[in-house]
């Protein structure tokens, strides 16, 4: 994985974890979000993009094309980029979809549903990763291990 | 025998889990085996899981260990591309003779959960045929609120 890619990957995280942040916490994690989001402030490339959303760069194109993916252009390579926090917003949303079992139209539906700000969304990512985000926030659950005492019955 | 659960599924615990688990030593529950188990399928057909009826089906399923013993479980899905899902074990103990009580683990689990536990005849379907189960925030808010109210309990009495 190309640095960049690395980057958008972390701005995701850091978009989920600023979501589940409370008080201060939440400033922390934007300032953090916002100091990564400079490092690709000229735009991510195409293919990098299409790499970390596990679509075609034919399929990006073809958003792109219909100016549903936004894109600026670089002035030294004359190459489409994308912003990065676009980005990371649509891994995100692609993610979620994965992870609620769609396969086909992923980026599509990823698209609409970031266009729309739908609030089943919203729903949706609070009901997938609300749990999960709360509870490794409050430290009140943690990978299980069993006692050293456990015998091979236990 | 320390152990670590490398499967395609994390096991996660409650803190206030610890004695449980402690006090599980020695007893041939075959926790550990069934931990494996869902380790590398948290649906796995040999673990027999089970979803509880009543208010806690959508949220926790069961399941037998040996001697009386009982596990209920929910699960979460992967918060980043990187992470595995998770079973998170919600709580281990002994179904009473009675299925009744104040140590009856389904009872204990419901109190918990501060919901009725519903009267017998409970279908037991099997633990993933209707989707996951899944725990949200209040939900386990709750939970662990109250595991841990009844942890500090337990720990004053001893």
């Amino acid at each position: 994985m190309s640095t960049v890619e690395e980057t958008v990957e972390d701005l995701a995280d850091l978009y989920v974890l600023e979501k589940s942040a409370r008080g201060h916490n939440k400033g922390y994690v934007e300032r953090i979000r916002q100091r990564r989001a400079r490092a690709v402030r000229r735009g991510v490339p195409k293919a990098a993009v299409a790499r970390l959303l596990g679509v075609s760069v034919n399929t990006l194109d073809k958003w792109i094309e219909r100016g549903r993916i936004k894109t600026t252009l670089d002035s030294k390579s004359g190459r489409k980029l994308i912003d990065g926090q676009e980005a990371a917003r649509l891994l995100i949303a692609v993610r979620v979809l994965r992870a609620q079992g769609t396969k086909d139209g992923v980026l599509a539906a990823a698209i609409q549903q970031l266009e729309r700000g739908d609030p089943k969304y919203q729903r949706d990512f609070a009901d997938l990763y609300g749990a999960s985000l709360a509870s490794m926030e409050a430290g009140s659950v943690r990978p299980l291990r069993l006692p050293d005492a456990f015998g091979p019955e236990d | 025998m320390a152990e670590d659960f490398d499967g395609p599924w994390e096991i996660y615990q409650p803190s206030e889990l610890d004695r449980q688990l402690e006090a599980l030593a020695g007893r041939r529950a075959g926790l550990g085996n069934c931990l494996r188990l869902l380790s590398q399928d948290a649906c796995h057909p040999d673990v027999g899981g089970y979803r509880l009826s009543g208010p806690l089906a959508p949220v926790v399923c069961g399941a037998h260990l040996k001697r009386g013993y009982r596990i209920a479980y929910s699960m979460q899905l992967p918060l980043t591309a990187n992470d595995k899902p998770r079973v998170v074990v919600l709580y281990v103990g002994k179904r009473e003779p009675s299925h009744r009580g104040a140590t009856d683990v389904w009872d204990v689990l419901h109190d918990l959960f501060d919901v009725g536990n519903p009267p017998v005849g409970h279908h037991k379907s099997p633990c993933c045929d209707a989707g996951l189960p899944r725990i949200d925030h209040e939900a386990l808010s709750t939970f662990l609120r109250a595991l841990a109210q009844a942890d500090r309990r337990r720990r004053r009495r001893t």
